[in-house]
């Protein structure tokens, strides 16, 4: 049913326009107050056998998919800021460091692909659908495995940590930076 | 004369249910390989905008008509490890830098549905080579970057980035601190319009 729907709308607009059209069915646009100090990448890799009468295809493909580790600066309080003004030093606690998916890649890239027989290349949904298990896959991978989260928020907190203690070193003042717990109310993954 | 139509009817259905059970009994593994970490960076920005789209791409392509449903997932941020900095004595000025826009495809659930394609040249609906789908996006990505700067997302990103950055800097300097936005419309206003 979703699909014949799908269909009538796809029609329905081929016929009604050829021109490039871009509007949106829905829009979301938040404002936030995001510190970035680090991204990552991870590769997903996967590969399609299909093998029946009338040949074999054999395919595989990679795409990578973007998380991000940042602090909520809304989070930051003056007193977050101890200044010694004798000792020209600062302590500095910041927000905790969170991390989350950003997104993927547009493009599947084709690894390998044997096709044998009268079996043809795989389609776009057929591409579709793979990379939607390969989606699925990583998003419980990443949940599972505290490793990808753990290894970009280490290097966001050395980077945070470098970026206050020069700014505040450019102002004269020695800094020792801290970050504040992660609480289960500040993880904002999107898994 | 008609008994020979009926038997070559009969061997004629029996054997396409036979072709029909053989291929639909066919073998299918897919197999997804553990996510590999493949790069990492680090960065300072200021990210003041994030958002979320989900839009109806359709173009015409090499001939083909293609149509298809995404959801994007995007942020306007702002590169802050390198500002230009004035430090007087009473006021710091800080010049806010052009917008960095990223848009990459969501990992919500079905975040990528190629719905249709028609091949022009013949007028039928046929399916369409996957690499032509790849441009379809990568000019809807496009398009959605142009919109955020028609719509006046990026200005108010620049807004909001420049208050952001006035906030944080005056914790750190404890001093007045003034940001100064030189395109307020976007840095790359000119390219999108």
């Amino acid at each position: 049913m979703k699909h014949l729907t799908f269909c009538a709308l796809g029609l329905l607009l081929l016929c009604s326009c050829s021109n490039n059209d871009n509007t949106g069915l829905y829009q979301e646009i938040k404002s936030v107050d995001k510190m970035v100090f680090a991204s990552m990448a991870i590769t997903k890799t996967v590969l399609n056998d299909q093998e029946n009468l009338f040949g074999r295809r054999y395919a595989a493909y990679s795409y990578d998919t973007y998380m991000r580790a940042y602090i909520d600066l809304s989070s930051l309080q003056m007193d977050d800021l101890q200044f010694d003004d004798n000792d020209k030093t600062v302590r500095v606690t910041l927000p905790p460091v969170v991390a989350e998916l950003t997104g993927r890649d547009i493009e599947m890239r084709e690894v390998y692909k044997n096709t044998t027989g009268l079996r043809g290349d795989l389609d776009e949904k057929e591409i579709a659908q793979l990379q939607e298990q390969a989606n699925s896959d990583l998003k419980k991978e990443i949940e599972e495995n505290p490793m990808f989260k753990a290894h970009l928020t280490d290097v966001a907190k050395r980077k945070a940590r470098k970026y206050f203690e020069s700014i505040f070193e450019s102002n004269g003042y020695t800094a020792s930076i801290d970050f504040k717990d992660n609480t289960p109310n500040n993880d904002n993954d999107e898994n | 004369m008609r008994i020979k139509s009926i038997i070559l009817l009969a061997v004629i259905i029996v054997a396409g249910i036979g072709v029909y059970l053989f291929s639909s009994n066919s073998k299918s593994n897919v197999l997804i390989g553990k996510g590999q970490i493949s790069k990492v960076e680090t960065m300072v920005q200021l990210c003041t905008i994030d958002f979320l789209n989900e839009v109806p791409v359709k173009d015409t392509i090499d001939n083909w008509e293609l149509f298809g449903i995404q959801k994007q997932r995007g942020s306007v941020s702002f590169d802050i490890e390198n500002l230009k900095v004035e430090s007087g004595n009473d006021t710091v000025i800080i010049e806010l830098p052009a917008e960095i826009i990223e848009i990459n495809e969501s990992t919500d659930d079905n975040s990528w549905q190629p719905v249709d394609s028609k091949d022009l040249r013949t007028l039928r609906i046929a399916k369409a080579p996957a690499e032509l789908y790849t441009r379809l996006k990568q000019k809807s990505i496009e398009n959605s970057k142009a919109q955020l700067y028609q719509n006046g997302v990026v200005a108010r990103a620049r807004k909001e980035g420049a208050q952001s950055l006035q906030a944080l800097m005056e914790k750190v300097y404890r001093k007045p601190v003034k940001v100064v936005d030189p395109t307020p419309e976007g840095a790359h206003c000119d390219e999108y319009q």
